[in-house]
């Protein structure tokens, strides 16, 4: 039956085909020559956004063990040459990665260094939206995500586009024009009935949808409200579906991180169809007595993407999913009086996936050689965003990003299928 | 020729492959227009209805009282309204005459204010229970601007202080208020303040107190930022809370700030910042975007600015001014703006006239994303559209479920559906569906979603006047409207 809001729906289709054509045509070409038959790879992939809140010490991360200058700087909060997990005779994983570490080993981990941008930002708020919007000229924009999925043409009946852990949707998320479902945790995830029988408490929702349905639709927020609780219901029941057929392959650490792996290992193995994925931890603004919470910040990390890269290889898809994380910036090369570090600038930045391959990408920012005391970047993030974008989603990255980046040696070109390169060295 | 109206309703259409239609549709206008899609979607987000409710002076009333509050019960409205709109504008704002029993009710309550989850409840009763319901609007207006956030100070008892601090301010001077923030201990744990000293300054509160809290990105150099930060240094503040001022960490030397030389401290900044255009164009568009609407023509700013300058910097000229032009009043400004979980859950309490202690509401406020006491950032809640996404609507409708089901021996704490159907003299189903649509949503209910509403009310166990079908269909009948698209809109 056509109600009324297929009905109004359909009519817009009629209305505006001619004067949205120019626009609509190119991104049809587009999807049709990035999303049909050759390249059904990109279709299935899914990206995996791990924010790491509060600027990461990316030198207590990635530690250069072989440089004298780093135990100058760091005489209190230095790691030890023989606490560190070698990844070469120069660089070492901090001691609490020893799960990401057995990743590395097994050939799935890269690193990207020295990742940042020019005429770095010190403030969180802004150098957060800097890298959210992948814009470092103005406070405004968009989100780099955001611009990616309006390049995407969905196909028709999937439900999401995306999940993002947590209650609020990211900043590279918005403004939102696309399913995204944001779960903070799936049992409260679920539009609540009433306290009688199951069947009479569909019919309440039902009616609940009803009114959505019938909102004007010239209204203040028509769009959102429909587009939201149409998403959130839908995705809901999906979600809670795809809960009762998913039996994790492993145990997940029990952390809130943990626990957000879980769920998003349960919405790619099931594949709801869902292109990109946000979740994030926060804690790493280490000014006093960094070593005990950078220690435990990075072991949770470390078990939450080993349990889920685990968990996605159990269930045949690890082929399918990038990791990558990012902090919005690294920090002081110098450590401070209270056994922390100052916001600083560039850091390394993590690639896990089945299709990568393993390797120390870019070129380390020398401690030799500081501007006031920071480290200057070597790779912009906007060039790990367009190799990730091209090389890995399949999409137009020059487009999405405004202009050309160059794309790192790990991912050659938008032809590509898998997610492979050359070690910087 | 499209005209903007043509826009803006082709835009607001959405459609069932409504992601590849829609991004057509935001490409097109914004060719059209030049604008970004950012803004494309905010031009729908304030498109005006084309009639405007508020010349109904009733509903213009509950307007102003659920904008400059948080809602009122019927028999609260029909007092103000009695009174008139000027007059209950002069009542909010005017709010030391008024005798508030708060203090006592809160005392009641016997919660242990140094734990975090009691605090932000004692916070919540009071915006509930509070005779002076514009104060404490402003608390929430100035937690939002002035952030601070437990997850860094830790300390309950220093966020207490500072949110007593608001309230003492609420509608005070600006430059007070922000001398008072500078040297207010939360604030000197939460931007870093204790650290700033003579020998390593730390810039953070310096670079926050221009780009957030007076005058806006764009009205100040790096080198402004780091003579204000020297300025301010000195200012310290012990585990206990206690603030001091210790000369030998203090640079006393000359600074440049903002064209001004001199050997500034921490005040003299602040008294040179509270004099900038900037600064005034800032807090009047801050304060007219949390009670009208955002994105205000520029001659509203201006003339919110002038006032600024000519009241000495007076808060409560800007509220006033506010609350009595023409613009609060219009349709752009009528249910056009997201409700706060805050507002949400609040008001709903005030106008059902529910008592609660705020047991198990924190909680669903933090899902719904407003931890209070805890803003995500130091930007606070970005509101607007940010409000909505898939998981803090499910929390909303929920929360709609939880309020519709309140059921305590307390009877004050209940959702009675009989004792209110006795009091309003209600005598058919009818009357109690259009009762609770005039309260809940100004009557302001679409015929199609009457039609859904009635739908589902009048069939299958229709909802009558008996208490066991008030129990049932009457609380759906509450959940539906408190779960409603009007509802989520103040």
């Amino acid at each position: 039956m056509l109600t009324r809001r297929d009905f109004l729906k359909r009519s817009v289709v009629v209305v505006s085909a001619g004067l949205a054509l120019p626009a609509v045509f190119t991104k049809a070409v587009y999807a049709a020559s990035n999303s049909g038959a050759p390249d059904t790879a990109s279709r299935k992939r899914v990206l995996v956004v791990v924010q790491m809140a509060g600027g990461n010490d990316g030198l207590n991360t990635v530690v250069p063990y072989g440089n004298g200058r780093y135990y100058d700087a760091r005489p209190n909060i230095k790691m030890a040459e023989q606490d560190v997990l070698a990844l070469d005779n120069q660089l070492g994983l901090h001691p609490s990665l020893e799960k990401l570490k057995e990743l590395w080993d097994d050939g799935h981990l890269a690193v990207v260094q020295g990742v940042g941008y020019p005429d770095p930002n010190l403030s969180h708020f802004r150098s957060m939206e800097i890298w959210q919007t992948a814009n470092t000229d103005n406070a405004q924009g968009t989100g780099w995500l955001s611009r990616y999925f309006d390049r995407v043409i969905d196909e028709q009946g999937h439900i999401m586009d995306g999940v993002s852990v947590g209650n609020i949707l990211p900043l590279a998320l918005r403004p939102t024009k696309s399913d995204i479902a944001v779960v903070e945790s799936l049992e409260s995830y679920k539009v609540k009935g009433g306290s009688r029988p199951q069947g009479e408490t569909d019919t309440r929702v039902d009616a609940l949808l009803k009114l959505y349905a019938s909102y004007p639709l010239k209204a203040p927020y028509a769009a959102l409200l429909d587009d939201v609780s149409e998403s959130a219901h839908k995705s809901s029941e999906e979600l809670q579906r795809a809960a009762a057929a998913y039996v994790p392959a492993v145990a997940y650490p029990k952390t809130s991180l943990g626990n957000g792996f879980q769920l998003l290992a349960q919405v790619i193995s099931q594949d709801l169809g869902v292109r990109v994925c946000h979740i994030g931890m926060g804690g790493f603004d280490t000014h006093t007595f960094q070593p005990a919470t950078q220690t435990r910040l990075l072991r949770v990390l470390s078990e939450g993407l080993h349990a889920f890269y685990r968990d996605l290889e159990a269930h045949g898809k690890a082929q399918d999913v990038l990791v990558m994380t990012w902090s919005e910036f690294g920090r002081r090369v110098q450590e401070n009086a209270n056994s922390g570090t100052d916001h600083g600038t560039a850091a390394p930045l993590f690639l896990l996936g089945g299709q990568v391959q393993r390797g120390i990408y870019g070129e380390a920012p020398k401690l030799t050689d500081l501007d006031d005391g920071n480290l200057r970047f070597t790779t912009d993030f906007r060039s790990v965003y367009a190799s990730v974008l091209d090389g890995w989603l399949g999409a137009p990255a020059d487009e999405v990003l405004g202009r050309h980046y160059e794309r790192l040696p790990l991912v050659a070109a938008a032809t590509q299928t898998s997610l492979k390169g050359r070690p910087y060295r | 020729m499209i005209t903007a109206k043509q826009q803006s309703e082709m835009l607001d259409n959405p459609t069932t492959r409504r992601r590849a239609l829609k991004a057509g549709l935001l490409a097109a206008l914004s060719m059209l227009t030049g604008a970004n899609m950012a803004d494309a979607r905010n031009v729908v987000d304030g498109a005006p209805p084309d009639e405007n409710p508020l010349v109904n002076p009733r509903l213009r009333i509950a307007h102003l009282l659920r904008r400059a509050g948080f809602g009122v019960t019927k028999e609260q409205l029909n007092q103000f309204e009695a009174i008139g709109y000027e007059a209950t504008v002069d009542f909010l704002v005017n709010y030391e005459h008024i005798e508030d029993p708060i203090e006592e009710r809160l005392a009641s309550l016997d919660l242990d204010l140094a734990k975090p989850d009691h605090l932000k409840r004692w916070w919540l009763v009071r915006m509930m229970q509070t005779s002076r319901p514009l104060q404490e609007k402003m608390v929430f207006f100035w937690h939002g601007l002035l952030t601070s956030s437990l997850q860094k100070v830790g300390s309950p008892g220093l966020m207490l202080q500072q949110n007593e601090f608001f309230r003492g301010h609420a509608l005070g001077n600006f430059q007070d208020i922000l001398l008072g923030i500078s040297k207010d201990p939360a604030m000197l744990f939460w931007l870093d303040g204790r650290s700033n000293r003579k020998q390593h300054p730390n810039e953070n509160y310096a670079r926050e107190l221009m780009e957030l809290f007076t005058m806006g990105e764009g009205h100040y150099t790096e080198q402004d930022v780091r003579e204000a930060a020297r300025a301010f240094t000195g200012w310290t503040v012990d585990k206990e809370g206690n603030v001091s001022f210790r000369r030998q960490l203090h640079d006393p030397g000359q600074k440049t700030f903002l064209s001004h030389t001199g050997n500034f401290n921490g005040d003299d900044i602040v008294r040179i910042l509270v004099e900038q255009r900037a600064t005034a164009e800032y807090i009047s568009k801050r304060l007219f975007s949390f009670f009208a609407y955002r994105d205000p023509a520029p001659e509203i700013v201006q003339s919110l600015a002038d006032t600024y300058f000519s009241s000495g910097f007076s808060i409560k000229a800007l509220v006033r001014e506010i609350l009595i032009s023409e613009a609060f009043s219009s349709a752009r400004a009528y249910r056009s703006v997201v409700k706060s979980p805050v507002d949400l859950v609040v008001s709903s309490f005030r106008l059902l006239g529910i008592a609660t202690d705020g047991q198990g509401l924190t909680g669903p406020l933090r899902l719904m994303g407003q931890d209070i006491f805890a803003p995500p950032n130091v930007a606070g809640w970005p509101g607007g559209a940010a409000w909505l996404n898939s998981s803090t609507w499910i929390q909303r409708v929920n929360f709609g479920n939880l309020l519709a089901n309140r059921r305590s021996r307390d009877e004050s704490a209940s959702l009675d559906l009989q004792a209110l159907v006795q009091h309003q003299g209600i005598s058919r189903p009818e009357e109690l569906v259009q009762y609770l649509i005039d309260h809940l949503l100004d009557g302001n209910l679409s015929p199609e979603a009457r039609q859904a509403l009635d739908g589902y009310l009048f069939s299958n166990k229709p909802l009558t006047l008996t208490p066991s079908s008030l129990n049932q269909k009457g609380r759906d009948l509450v959940y539906l409207l408190m779960a409603s698209p009007e509802y989520q809109l103040i």
